[in-house]
Parts: C-alpha cells; structure tokens; sequence
C-alpha cells in the first residue's frame, strides 16, 4: 500500500509536550496609521514528525507569524515554546544554541544563498555555526546532505547562479537540513517554481520527513498544496486564526466562510465553470488596509455574506466544533 | 427545435484571429534562437483559447507578437490574421490604432500598467480619445460606464482616485476597463492573476469570462496554471520549450490528456481529499532556449522517449476528429500512450 495516505504520523498525544506551542502571539509593527497589528493573538500547536499546513492570502499574518517563531520579529504577545522552553524568554546566546532545532527555508532560496559563495561552503558554514562534526568530515556530510535532496556531491563546487530554481530550492533544504533540525518552517517553498518542478520538491519534502520524522509548518498560499502536504492546516485571515481541523476533516467538512470561499476559489478545488455570471467583488474597492487591526468585530466581516450584527461588533473566538476542529466564527 | 448549445454559436463566423507558421527568433550575440515554433491557432469571437506552459516556453512571447509589441532584437515569421490583415507586416500609425482598439492586452502587474501620477478616469477618458473623437464629457460618461461594466462599486468614486488607492483586484478592473474602452474584438490576457490572491483571483477571470459572454470578446488567456485555466477556456494549447505539444478542445484534455507532458503536468497537481501521497513528477528542468536536440522538445525528459524521439521532431497529429472539438497533438507515441491511461505516480528513488 505505498499509495495509502498514512498521514498522521506519529499520534498527537495531548499528554506529551508539543514540539512547537505558540500561545496568543501578538506582533505589531508602526505603520504611517497608527499601529498595525499583523499577528493577532495566534495559538497554534506541533507534535514532532507533524506537518501543520498553513494557508492564507498575502497580508494575512503567516510569514510574519513563521518569523516571529524564528526570533527574526519580536512578539508584542504571547510565547513560543520549543520542546517546553519559551523563545520569547532566552537571551541572544541561549537562542542561538537552540536555533538548529528550527530551520527555514524560503520561497527564493537565490536570494537566501551567497552568490558568491560555492554552495559546500554555504552548507558547511550551517554546520560550523551549530558546531556540528569536525572540520574534516564536513566535506563528506556536505556530501551526503546533498544526496539526500538529490542533487549531485560536485554540486558543493559549484555557484548557486549555476542551478535552476527547483535546484536552488534543494540546496536551501540540504542547508537547513545539515543541522538536523527537529522543524523546518516553509514559506512559500514552491511558489516561485513552475509546476513540473513543484512535484519534485513536494516530494522530496514529504520523502525527508518520512525518513527522518522532521515536523514541518508549512506556509502557502496555495490551498491545495497545503492541503495535499498537512496532518492538520489552519487558515488564517486577517491575523488571526478563523479554523483548524485535520486534514480529512479539513477536507471534507470546510466551515469557515472564508474557508469555503478558499475552496470555492481554489482551481483544482473549487466547482468548475458555471456559466452563470459571477458575484460582484467581495473586497471592496478601498481595502488596502483591509487586514489591518481594523476596529472591533470579525476581520472578515466586510466581504463575508453571512454577517450578523454580532460580527460587527464582537471578535469571535476559536469554538471546539468537532475533534479537533475548532472554526472561529459566530455564523456556524 | 434543437436546444443550442453554447459551444456551436461561436464555430460558424470566420476566427476574429488566425495564426500560422508563427516562429519567434531572439538575437543572442551574433546568432539567432529560434524560441517559437511554428505555431497554428485560431480564435472565434466568444471564445477563449488558453495558452498554457512553464516559464520560457514561449507563451507570452507569442502574446506580445500577436500585436505587434516584440521588442528590439526579436523578430516573428509566420502570419498572425487579425480581422483578415496580417499584423506581422503592420508598422507605425496602423499598429498603435490596432493596439488598445481592435486587440487589448492585460498584464500581470496591473499597478506598471497604470501611470501612478494621473487619476483613474484620467487614464481611461485618455485611451478613448487617442482612439476616437468623442467629447471629454461624453469620454467621462463612457469611463464611467466601463468602470460600472467591470463591476467597480461606486464608480464615481474611483474615476477620481488613484491607482494607489486601490487593491491590486481592483486594479486589474480598472486595467480591463480601460482595455474594454474601445470594445476590442480580441483581448489578450498575459497571467492576469498571477500576482493576485486566490479569491480574487477567481474573480477577475470571472469577470473576464463574463464580459467574453456579454460582448462576443475573444479572449486570448496565457497562463502557467493549467488547472486554472480549466474553467474559463473553451479550448487549451500547450506549449512546451517554443513547441505546441497539444492543441485541444478543454473537456477532452482534461478527459485524456494524450502528450506525456501534459499527462505530466495535470499528474503533478495535487488534486486534494484522497489523493495519492506521492505526486508525479516530470523529472529533469526545462531546456535553455536553443539548447534542444533534433528530436521531440520534451524528448530529454519524458519517460517514453524512444530512439526515433531522440532524431525526429513529432509532427502534430490530429485528434477528437468529431465535429468542431478537432484537436491536434505532437507525439510520436501518442497512440500507444493512449492505450495505457492512465500516467502512473512514478516515484522516484
């Protein structure tokens, strides 16, 4: 049965300390408006070996919540635990031993690799920083790591301007694998490559994590990419988290407005050709700052068509409405 | 009396655009790549045609041809029928009147389409009096219109603003708009919603196909996404590496995609709920242009090549003879590849 989607991984044990818990993280950043507040109160959980998949539109919040996790943007809320420690508490130092936990890879691995750097380099300095093996053997594991992303041990002597885009996109996967991380936060990996490509680095992703357990967020916003790689997704609007279901869940029963109009919209998703006219635009004309921490209410209250009073005036909060599937939403 | 069914109205009327033997050259220091090969299509009012493939393949190039907007060092061979002229021979005065009155072009980045110092319905009223003589009151009535036409609440309110006033969906209307303003019979959209989100997205091709419905357009669509294109076109052509590798109407490509590339690329999707866990892959990357062999483009990396793909390029065979769906399809196999549907997940090592 090597099609079967044995999925799950590792059970969730709500017993066991979750590898990553993000709990009511909150990051603003000074705009010419006042403040703006990107991340608005985010919960989210991951157990090792999990893929959490999270989906959203741009402006929604999800780089800004994946750098805040790295220690890249500093939270004005909440904590991030790794394996029980919080992030938001360490110094500098303390942070920097436990940076190989956490690694990132990028939708533009070009422009996150030293052009002028041959790419042996740029892994073994990955794996000097974490004081991983000697200096001798690093040639060697630069090697292996390589292999293990498919690419060839010459690549090591070779300029990043010498590989395609889905190469590149290896390389920046071999880098934050060398470390042997225990999370890989993704955004956006594939969404600069062309479709042929995609496939390849999806597996690969999906290959690694079998063989060696690494959890992944991974960030799109591409619903059915998440959805196809995910144990559990999330989507975010507007800073905030509106669902959370496991994938078959997800799959099968979306509830959020917005998560349905995601589906709805989705190409190889959604309902194909109607041949009816289609709605007026749901966002409306003036929304630059649609997403922005906008005043009281629901964030998605403007372009949902199920709005109530209540929406305009009372944030709904995260509601359990199934196993593990909590939608925040006053509608459902 | 028999029902008509929307598919037969648009075959009868001459194609309002008709290409053939269209190849695309790039000057690259002192030789000529040859990055376009002759490609035939045609286009009826009311009809979408998508040109699908990956970057480099030559998609967006053949769009620019098709009215005139090659730029410097890049020449086109072949014949591109517009309304019965041939546009390749156009020069000066005839091609602008061309461009933005007969065929209309829309981009990915709506905001470099829009200048971001004059205001909305500046732009708009000015594309309709390079075209035509109408009054400035009369121009304001029609922007105000299209700008109603594209679906842009509070009309008014836009023609005044700026194009940094609005979201990109909103943008790429306005865009529409003003490529509606002289009613073209051809609009060609390159990636018109690359850069957008998926719900608004899902929009603005709405929209598109929407006003294909309403005005008897024809629309040109390119795209790299294949399944997005799937429910806006009527008919699909795939390009790969300057080649049309299959040319057919979209309900029998999705049936059966018959050229492995295109088997490729719809298997490299993923197609959600039960899905297999491995997608297929396409091993290997697109060619640089002019670094291609004798043989069939896609020869390098497709899992069927044989010998004869190696030394031969395919010549485009006919397919779907039934009625007006007639297709075409470029493989030397692909009789046998048929038989064998479906592509399985290959996995790889």
């Amino acid at each position: 049965m090597s099609n079967s989607r044995n999925r799950l991984g590792p059970s969730p044990d709500a017993a066991a300390v979750p590898l990553l818990a993000v709990t009511d993280l909150a990051v603003d950043f000074a705009s010419t408006q006042g403040t703006v507040r990107a991340v608005d109160g985010v919960t989210l959980t991951i157990h090792s070996g999990e893929t959490h998949g999270l989906v959203g539109e741009s402006g929604c919040g999800k780089s800004t919540l994946s750098r805040a996790i790295m220690g890249l943007i500093a939270p004005s809320r909440g904590s991030i635990h790794l394996n029980g420690v919080d992030l938001t508490r360490m110094s500098r130092r303390a942070i920097r031993r436990e940076r190989h936990r956490l690694q990132m890879v990028f939708q533009d691995n070009g422009a996150a690799l030293d052009p002028r750097w041959l790419v042996g380099r740029s892994i073994a300095e990955a794996l000097q920083t974490h004081g991983i093996g000697s200096a001798a053997d690093r040639p060697s594991r630069v090697a292996r790591i390589l292999g293990d992303v498919g690419l060839p041990p010459e690549a090591a002597a070779r300029y990043p301007r010498a590989f395609s885009g889905g190469q590149r996109q290896r390389i920046g996967i071999a880098r934050a694998l060398a470390v042997e991380p225990e999370l890989i936060l993704c955004d956006e990996p594939v969404s600069a490559l062309d479709v042929s490509v995609q496939a390849q680095i999806l597996n690969l992703l999906a290959d690694l994590q079998d063989r060696r357990g690494i959890a992944l967020l991974f960030i799109s916003h591409d619903l059915s990419v998440v959805e196809h790689m995910s144990d559990r997704v999330s989507v975010m609007y507007g800073g905030r988290i509106v669902e959370t279901a496991e994938r078959r869940t997800f799959w099968l029963s979306p509830t959020h407005p917005y998560t349905r109009l995601l589906f709805a919209s989705s190409p190889s998703l959604g309902r194909q050709r109607s041949g009816t006219a289609s709605p007026p635009p749901a966002d409306g004309a003036w929304d630059l700052h649609r997403t922005s921490a906008s005043g009281d209410g629901c964030r998605f209250k403007a372009r949902c068509r199920q709005a109530m009073p209540r929406c305009l005036t009372e944030t709904p909060q995260l509601r359990l409405i199934g196993p593990g599937h909590h939608v925040a939403c006053h509608v459902v | 009396m028999p029902i008509e069914l929307e598919p037969s109205r648009r075959c009868d009327a001459p194609p309002i655009l008709a290409v053939e033997g269209l190849s695309i050259w790039i000057r690259d220091g002192g030789r000529d790549i040859r990055t376009v090969h002759a490609l035939e299509f045609s286009l009826a009012a009311g009809e979408t045609l998508a040109i699908v493939g990956e970057s480099g393949c030559g998609k967006s190039l053949t769009a620019f041809s098709l009215i005139g907007l090659l730029p410097q060092g890049i020449r086109a061979e072949g014949r591109v029928g517009l309304e019965g002229r041939n546009v390749l021979r156009l020069r000066g005065e005839a091609l602008r009147r061309l461009r933005g009155g007969r065929a209309a072009m829309i981009f990915q980045e709506s905001m470099t389409a829009l200048n971001p110092v004059l205001r909305i319905g500046a732009q708009i009223v000015e594309t309709l009096r390079a075209h035509e003589r109408v009054t400035r009151s009369e121009a304001r009535a029609r922007a105000l219109a299209l700008l109603a036409q594209v679906r842009i609440p509070d009309p008014e309110r836009v023609f005044a603003g700026y194009p940094h006033q609005l979201s990109g969906g909103m943008r790429q209307r306005v865009v529409i708009a003003m490529a509606l303003a002289c009613s073209p019979a051809l609009l060609i959209a390159d990636e018109p919603t690359t850069a957008l989100d998926a719900t608004v997205q899902a929009e603005i091709l709405g929209l598109i196909d929407d006003l294909r419905r309403e005005t008897g357009l024809a629309v040109l669509l390119i795209s790299h996404d294949l399944e997005l294109v799937r429910r806006y076109a009527d008919r699909i052509l795939v390009m790969y590496a300057g080649h049309a590798v299959e040319s057919r109407s979209v309900e029998a490509l999705f049936a059966a995609p018959l050229h492995p590339y295109t088997r490729g690329l719809v298997a490299a999707r993923p197609s959600g709920g039960s899905g297999p866990r491995r997608l297929a892959e396409i091993p290997g990357q697109v060619p640089a242009p002019g670094g291609l062999g004798p043989g069939c483009s896609f020869g390098p990396r497709c899992p069927h090549a044989t010998g004869l793909c190696h030394d031969l390029p395919p010549v485009p065979d006919p397919v779907d003879r039934t009625g007006k769906a007639a297709g075409r399809v470029a493989c030397h196999h692909w009789k046998t590849l048929h038989v064998q549907q479906p592509e399985p997940a290959r996995s790889v090592p």
